[in-house]
């Protein structure tokens, strides 16, 4: 099936951001 | 529509009914003015996730956005790309802190905090000021995307679209403040994610797939099925977009008052929050495919804003038809409500009480906050009905990027940057959006390098007349960090 180049970044984006989250949410101190 | 939708005026009638009976059980749980400016800082990380997304994609995710979609094809999707990072990065950097140290100084709002972060009654008066005026802009842009809802749904002028919009908002926020808010928006936020899906994928299927939704954009020109543009969604401007967004969603008080609600800063919960807001505002702006979609299956619009109203008129049953064009409405509703309170928290706490009542009790201040809400409404209802914009999310953007620019200097780097002196701010907070707004409509230069510059020189001129002015005191910025 064809995908536009858009909705493959538009996935790849979203991939990313969650992997960004959990490298993140590693350095936050706990209180 | 030559005649109106019987579905659809007892969808909308009956989304009215819900949402005042949630006006009316949140005002029955709101008893102080925490309550209603932050809901008591007691609401689960999941349901803010929902009122910070419905609130920021607002009406110009399912009207404007789409529209914009409509006119330069793929190019435009980029924003859809770039709000995700807009949302993530500047809430994983500021939530923390912003609930920790508005904890700490007691601020409801983002001008008490500003106020009592540079110990400036100044810097709190001309930031209430700069919100006054960018956000009722924003809320006449708003009325604008309702006129074009009721006038596309049950042929309404725009004075009645104005006038009746602005009662049910007006009584419900007046009855149940934040809560009332937050509530709707998880109710209808629910809604509109599975309905933005929806459109997506029918929209999708109804042209013959990707690969026929391509064909037919490129049939009407070949920049529709392109990177970028040469006209608006330029290269400079797709690599400034994602600068634009972060510089919007880090400095919008109306945004980030949801990060100063949260009901503790743990790990768990921030990391629930965080995720929550990721998948909400992935699937949310899957109404782009609707907008590109149309320009396929409808190509001779007038107006491009109509694309979604008139393509769901077209593809979708009456019910479901019904559902989306409230949910419409409940995220135009999400986005005046949220500025409806922010504003009048802001007008109570920072101008009203300090200056003629600074002896006025709880229920009193509740009393006044309640009071700005109708008089702001009636404003805005009156200035939209002398004069609504022509193209929506521009206006919208206008406002955002206004607000944005003259909070981001104070705010953000008054979060992290302890040597950010009162002088700072308010040469920032002027400096900010003036240098924006002279660059966009003085020069004519384009929104995005506008909306970055004059965030960068809100940025340049902070940190420059800081470290010109002698340091804050110690003692301010020990207290505020006391719970951090």
């Amino acid at each position: 099936m064809f995908i536009p180049t858009h909705m493959w970044i538009y996935l790849g984006m979203f991939v990313l951001m969650l992997c960004y989250i959990f490298i993140i949410t590693k350095y936050i101190k706990e209180d | 529509m030559d005649t109106i939708n019987k579905g659809y005026l007892i969808g909308m009638l009956l989304y009215f009914v819900i949402v005042l009976t949630v006006g009316y059980l949140a005002a029955r749980a709101t008893r102080s003015e925490n309550d209603f400016a932050l809901g008591g800082r007691s609401i689960p990380p999941l349901f803010l996730a929902f009122s910070f997304i419905m609130t920021f994609t607002s009406s110009s995710a399912f009207v404007g956005e789409p529209g914009l979609a409509y006119i330069f094809g793929w190019p435009w999707f980029w924003f859809a790309i770039f709000c995700m990072p807009a949302v993530i990065i500047p809430a994983t950097l500021i939530t923390k802190r912003l609930r920790a140290y508005t904890g700490s100084l007691e601020s409801l709002t983002i001008p008490a905090f500003l106020r009592k972060r540079y110990d400036s009654s100044s810097v709190g008066i001309l930031a209430t000021i700069a919100l006054f005026i960018f956000y009722v802009a924003a809320m006449i842009a708003q009325l604008k995307a309702v006129t074009v809802i009721f006038g596309t749904m049950f042929n309404l002028s725009a004075t009645l679209s104005v006038i009746i919009f602005t009662l049910v908002v007006t009584i419900y926020v007046t009855a149940g403040g934040f809560k009332a808010v937050v509530w709707t928006d998880v109710i209808q936020g629910s809604v509109m994610v599975l309905i933005s899906i929806a459109v997506g994928f029918v929209a999708i299927r109804s042209v013959g797939g990707f690969s026929g939704l391509n064909s037919g954009l490129a049939a009407q020109g070949a920049s529709l099925v392109t990177l970028t543009e040469s006209t608006f969604v330029t290269p400079l401007a797709v690599l400034l977009m994602p600068v634009w967004l972060i510089f919007l969603t880090a400095a919008n008080p109306y945004l980030v008052m949801r990060h100063m609600a949260l009901p503790d800063t743990k790990k768990k919960t921030l990391v629930s929050y965080f995720i929550y807001l990721l998948i909400l505002q992935g699937v949310i702006l899957f109404t782009y495919l609707g907008g590109l979609s149309a320009k396929v299956l409808l190509p001779e619009l007038s107006n491009p804003d109509y694309a979604i109203p008139q393509l769901i008129d077209t593809l979708m049953p009456s019910f479901f038809g019904a559902l989306f064009f409230a949910g419409i409405i409940a995220a135009i509703m999400s986005t005046m409500d949220s500025m409806l309170i922010l504003l009048s928290t802001s007008i109570t706490e920072d101008i009203y009480v300090p200056y003629f009542r600074p002896d006025l009790s709880d229920k009193g201040r509740l009393f006044s906050q309640r009071v700005g809400i109708v008089v702001i409404a009636v404003l805005v209802a009156i200035l939209g009905l002398i004069k609504l914009p022509n193209l929506l999310s521009l206006m919208v953007f206008f406002s955002v990027s206004g607000a944005g620019a003259a909070m981001l200097g104070p705010l953000c780097l008054g979060l992290y940057w302890d040597r950010g002196t009162k002088q700072g701010a308010l040469v920032s907070m002027v400096l900010g959006p003036l240098s924006y707004a002279y660059l966009q409509y003085g020069m004519g230069v384009n929104l995005f390098i506008a909306g970055v510059t004059g965030g960068v020189i809100a940025l340049v001129t902070m940190i420059a007349v800081s470290l010109a002015t002698s340091a804050p005191s110690a003692e301010i910025i020990n207290r505020m960090r006391a719970e951090l």
